[in-house]
């Protein structure tokens, strides 16, 4: 159930990222440079962090935004304010 | 107003300060412009106004929701980059608002700016009161650079003399813009000089050559701005993969300049 969850959440992720950054979803990996490889620049980011917030419901500080490098990153991001209901 | 731009550029200062202090109004100051937080201190607070780059307005396009209320809002303002006439006209019917966009330069703002209930896309409407332009030297489409006289405008660039002499000549400022007038609204056509607007901000072409050119093994580098993109074809002595080696120009140019002036996309040439 829990992994099924993930699951629906990194490909909701890297469904996003596509979008906004218009490259193909399936050249995005968990260990995918969110500003070198994908070139997500600032703004990109906030639309980014906004899309996240309505669709989980969670609610992201635009500071945190200053420690993710990777896919991964944001990810793992999620997950915590996920489980720590926000 | 909703301020969400900082002050320190000309555009805000001007425009999110000293506008507000002058016709005393209310401000609310965002510390952020992540659009579902605006969208609610725009119902919370009843704001009336707001003041941002297109790219803000693309970005409240793009995460907008049918049930937010944005019914206290009246006016998008506008500025600091080109608002092509396709994304105005998106972002007006999207919202409903009154879209007013203009054009000025740290040298001198605002040049010239939509006037309300008459705006018209792909304009940034008429000049100023006080003044006086010229569009000079232009071709059969009527396109030239800007020239602007004001008395209130900055007589010289400071310690740079040769700038100065090559910009401002017979009181006359060269604005390195090129525009074009229709039915007394200026439109902007493009940059001639060697920088570039995105999202708000200036990227000289040269600096980002510049830095690119100290990364080890690179001979030479063409930097391009197309369609709202920075990008660069490098000329480089290496055997390693492409892919990982942009990534590290890229993390190498992290450390010399700033994020936005970083090419998104890099090839060979």
């Amino acid at each position: 159930m829990l992994q099924k969850r993930k699951n629906n959440m990194n490909t909701t992720l890297i469904d996003t990222l596509s979008k906004i950054t218009r490259i193909d979803s399936s050249s995005i990996t968990y260990d995918t440079l969110i500003f070198e490889e994908l070139g997500l620049d600032s703004l990109m980011a906030i639309e980014m962090l906004a899309k996240i917030e309505k669709q989980f419901d969670i609610s992201i500080e635009d500071s945190l935004l200053a420690d993710i490098n990777t896919v991964g990153d944001f990810i793992q991001i999620i997950e915590e304010k996920i489980i720590m209901g926000n | 107003m909703l301020v969400i731009l900082p002050f320190y550029y000309i555009f805000p200062l001007i425009g999110c300060l000293f506008g507000p202090l002058m016709y005393k109004m209310t401000s609310v100051l965002s510390q952020t412009v992540n659009p579902l937080k605006l969208f609610e201190y725009i119902r919370q607070y009843k704001t009336n106004m707001i003041i941002a780059v297109p790219e803000i307005y693309e970005l409240f396009y793009n995460c907008r929701e049918e049930a937010v209320d944005l019914s206290s809002l009246r006016v998008l303002g506008s500025g600091g980059s080109k608002f092509t006439k396709e994304n105005y006209q998106k972002i007006k019917q999207a919202f409903g608002k009154e879209v007013l966009h203009g054009y000025g330069l740290t040298e001198f703002t605002p040049v010239s700016r939509n006037i309300r209930k008459q705006a018209k896309a792909g304009t940034i409407g008429p000049f100023c009161d006080g003044i006086e332009y010229k569009i000079s030297s232009a071709d059969m489409n009527g396109h030239g650079e800007i020239l602007i006289k004001t008395p209130y405008m900055t007589k010289a660039y400071y310690r740079r003399n040769k700038e100065t002499q090559d910009t401002f000549i017979d009181d006359w400022f060269k604005t390195g813009d090129i525009g074009r007038m229709e039915n007394e609204h200026l439109i902007f056509v493009k940059e001639k000089k060697n920088t570039r607007k995105f999202k708000g901000n200036m990227i000289d072409l040269q600096e980002v050559k510049k830095a690119i050119l100290m990364y080890p093994g690179i001979k030479d580098a063409i930097i391009d701005f197309k369609d709202n993109t920075l990008s660069a074809g490098i000329m480089i002595d290496t055997d390693n993969d492409m892919e990982e080696e942009y990534i590290r120009i890229k993390q190498f140019l992290s450390e010399m300049i700033a994020a936005y002036k970083i090419p998104r996309f890099m090839n060979r040439i």
